[in-house]
């Protein structure tokens, strides 16, 4: 296997070397550290101490000599031979000073200086007696001649100790050592050095090649996210473009791993084939990738990049099949305006919205411009108040609940129930569709949040209608997709049924797409929810992709017929039949129908004929305020007890 | 001894100057000896250069000074050891009538001859005893008596350092007072 050079300075400075250099270089620090303390148990020779004990061997030899002349004048008769005996002391006290001192300590560890020193004092120590005899005076001359003869004898050994010790010799040069030492000493340190210097280069090249790694992505070998950080790479001529596989989880799901790591580099290399030399690649994350294209126009990027984008697909071989790779691309237009100052994260996100746009309405490529820049600001601001109002804080969004009342189809006079609908405007001024909360909501996990609020605000309203009018109509209230959960239950009991809501007047209304994505976990919970009492309703019917087995599945208890079944009915005949169809297969499987969007008194006629249970539309009753609809139903109330009593006769009062 | 005697001596070794030489030196050695040889124990004499007078000081006459007692270890001797004696100042002062000046030279002498130069201030302010006695003992010479220069080492930090360790000259015989001449 031949290495390239990246390889091997991947080698070079992965993470085990590295590692590795590390580990040596703390192991040369525990060296030099043990080294330090072995040189203070080995008491290391100073120059202090080779001066003391050069003195002390130059006081040595200066007494023995002076000893040796007073023997020479004694044996002359020059002197007085107490002198002598003087001198042997002196003498003698030096022995104990060499062989006891501590300031001559290194003199005695040296060779064997102390067998020497303390041979020679025991041989002069058998000359007390002599010498104290020739300074009594009761000596002879023959004991003045041993005491010379063997004084020679110790004098010359003197004299060969302080030779060898000061000034050199085989066995006890005092500065040997300390030279030893020192040869030593300077080799670790040169060893020491050049070790450093090398682990300080080895970490100087680490660094530099860490720096370029750090903006290099691993699986494309392009310059990744990083990179983007790094100054002037996006400048203001540059197109900026964000660009992503179409259905790229999908593709993902299905040849995952390994496989998705060749598709990922695929892509990389079929898009920097389709961009120019000066432009730059980058890839952002798995699938995404960044267009910087240099210093292009401000406008007509469209179409350039629509052609780039069809250059760069291509159909990925994978095994025997052949998957068509289309890229969709987001786009954040170059800008002339010298004064407009964007970082590359504003640029990032803009592109991103163009790109999740394009994803969404399944077109090649989106300029971000104004409006939508506008309509994400107002989400995000939507978002914001909605945060803040689901969280009891006064902010710029009011949301509210308003009623409408579904007729009984029978009577179509007669309200039977009421859907509960939100309503919200932000700032005063701008109405937000209630589609568009919910939506926000649960793309941002308010989902829950947002259902309990309408819940304990419906309950909050209609609490008296029940209890002081004795309404007994239905409230219908639409259940948001993160509400069909196992907690369901408690949620509709703490916030509805304790409010003295009573719960077979309560119809929860789910959409298709919400309550049939897992019937495993929905069927149980509608089903544990409907023992207690409340009823369901299937709202949309008809719209998503819905079957009529859902009908079945669910276990509802009415059915909501869309708008759409309705439109037209009075002038189209097949339509008309249609909705009839749909309202007879309810009411064979033993579902009540609410038939919704009723505008006009022909649609009207015709749903009733069809034998529709419910009715509901602005023919009848357009949503109004809880207040409002009190007040309906006041009416209906004393209208009955007027009817009732015409019936019995009893006087109107 | 008199100087009868040398003739004989250069008529004996003529024709030989180098060995005529060094009997010379040996000579004139020993006769600085003589008069301090005469005593059989040895005592310290203390002078001053100024007037060349020298006061012989036996180890009674030292004694009669306040004794101070010094405790302390040494680098000249393994352990600890308590010694006695007068302080130096009381010593001078006693000499002299009067203690001298602190920046009175000094110069203190050993047996061997080794001596040192130094200050009266600096030994006064190291509490210099000129020691005695040994553990209550007298000193010998063999023990590095009997006079010692001894500094309180234990007591006082600041003097535990080579500058200091030479002062404490062992078998010290002579203290000179004044300029060296």
């Amino acid at each position: 296997m031949i290495w390239s050079s990246s390889s091997v300075l991947h080698r070079l400075f992965s993470h085990k070397i590295t590692v590795g250099v590390f580990v040596c270089l703390a192991l040369l620090f525990i060296a030099s550290s043990f080294m330090n303390l072995n040189a203070r148990e080995r008491n290391y020779v100073s120059l202090q101490d080779i001066r003391l004990a050069s003195w002390g061997l130059t006081q040595f030899r200066d007494e023995a000599n002076m000893f040796d002349r007073y023997l020479l004048l004694v044996d002359s008769e020059l002197a007085n031979p107490l002198l002598l005996k003087i001198h042997y002391d002196i003498l003698w006290s030096r022995f104990t000073y060499l062989l006891n001192s501590t300031e001559v300590s290194v003199l005695r560890r040296l060779g064997s200086n102390t067998e020497s020193i303390e041979d020679l004092y025991t041989r002069f120590n058998q000359l007390s007696q002599p010498v104290a005899d020739i300074a009594g005076g009761t000596s002879d001359t023959a004991t003045l001649a041993l005491v010379r003869e063997r004084w020679n004898g110790i004098n010359v050994d003197i004299r060969q100790l302080v030779v060898e010790n000061l000034i050199g010799g085989e066995s006890g040069d005092i500065t040997e050592q300390h030279d030893r030492d020192l040869g030593q000493l300077r080799i670790i340190k040169v060893g020491l050095l050049v070790m450093l210097w090398g682990v300080l280069i080895y970490y100087a090249f680490a660094l530099t090649y860490l720096r370029k790694q750090f903006v290099i992505d691993p699986i494309t070998r392009t310059y990744n996210r990083n990179y983007l950080q790094r100054k002037y790479v996006v400048k203001k001529s540059d197109t900026y473009i964000a660009v992503e596989i179409q259905n790229s989880q999908q593709i993902l799901t299905e040849h995952g791993g390994a496989e998705a790591d060749t598709l990922v580099q695929l892509c990389a290399k079929q898009l920097s084939n389709s961009i120019q030399k000066h432009d730059l690649l980058i890839h952002t994350s798995y699938c995404e990738f960044v267009i910087v294209k240099k210093n292009s126009s401000p406008n007509n990027s469209g179409p350039i990049i629509d052609q780039l984008i069809n250059r760069a697909n291509f159909e990925w071989t994978i095994g025997n099949t052949k998957v068509p790779i289309r890229f969709v691309a987001g786009i954040d237009p170059a800008v002339n305006d010298n004064h407009a100052t964007r970082c590359w994260h504003t640029r990032h996100r803009n592109a991103l919205r163009a790109l999740n746009y394009a994803l969404e309405k399944q077109i090649n490529y989106r300029i971000s411009d104004d409006e939508m820049r506008l309509a994400f600001d107002t989400k995000a601001e939507i978002l914001r108040e909605l945060v803040k109002l689901l969280r009891h804080n006064k902010g710029d969004l009011k949301l509210w609940l308003v009623y409408q009342p579904i007729v009984t189809a029978m009577f179509s006079t007669r309200i039977a129930g009421a859907e509960v609908l939100l309503r919200g405007r932000l700032n005063d001024e701008i109405d937000i569709p209630p589609n568009q909360i919910v939506n926000i909501c649960e793309q941002n996990g308010l989902g829950k949040d947002l259902g309990i609020w309408i819940l304990r605000q419906a309950a909050l309203e209609s609490a008296h209608l029940f209890s002081t009018m004795n309404f007994n109509g239905f409230l219908s209230i639409n259940l948001n997709p993160s509400m069909i959960c196992e907690q369901l239950p408690n949620i509709l009991k703490a916030h509805l049924l304790s409010r003295h809501i009573p719960a077979r007047q309560i119809c929860l209304e789910v959409t298709e797409d919400n309550a049939a994505i897992d019937f495993e976990r929905s069927v149980p919970v509608i089903q544990k929810i409907r023992n207690m009492g409340l009823q369901f309703a299937l709202d949309d019917f008809g719209t998503g992709y819905s079957s009529l087995e859902y009908l079945h599945r669910l276990k509802i208890d009415k059915l909501k017929i869309d708008r759409c079944f309705v439109a037209d009915i009075e002038t189209n005949a097949k339509k008309s039949q249609f909705l009839a169809g749909i309202i007879s297969i309810a009411s064979k499987m033993g579902v009540q129908t609410i038939v919704e969007g009723i505008e006009n008194h022909e649609q009207s006629d015709i749903t009733i004929r069809h034998g529709a249970d419910y009715v509901q539309g602005f023919y009848y009753y357009m949503p109004m305020e809880a207040k409002l609809l009190h007040h309906l139903l006041m009416v209906e109330k004393a209208h009955d007890i007027a009817v009732e009593k015409m019936i019995t006769g009893q006087p109107i009062q | 001894m008199s100087n009868m005697e040398t003739p004989t001596f250069i008529k004996k070794y003529k024709g030989n100057l180098t060995v005529f030489f060094v009997v010379l030196g040996v000579f004139f050695l020993c006769c600085s000896f003589v008069a301090r040889a005469q005593a059989p124990e040895v005592s310290l004499q203390i002078s001053k250069s100024s007037t060349g007078l020298v006061q012989s000081w036996s180890l009674g006459k030292v004694d009669a000074l306040s004794q101070q007692r010094i405790t302390t270890h040494s680098p000249f001797f393994p352990g600890t050891k308590t010694f006695s004696g007068p302080l130096l100042a009381d010593l001078l002062a006693a000499a002299f009538s009067a203690e001298p000046k602190e920046s009175t030279p000094i110069k203190l002498i050993a047996l061997n001859n080794y001596s040192i130069q130094t200050t009266f201030g600096k030994l006064k302010h190291a509490d210099a005893i000129v020691a005695t006695r040994k553990n209550d003992l007298p000193m010998s010479i063999r023990d590095r008596g009997p006079f010692w220069i001894i500094l309180p080492l234990n007591k006082r930090p600041d003097l535990e350092n080579e500058n200091f360790y030479r002062l404490m000259i062992w078998q010290l015989s002579d203290i000179i007072i004044g300029e060296s001449q």
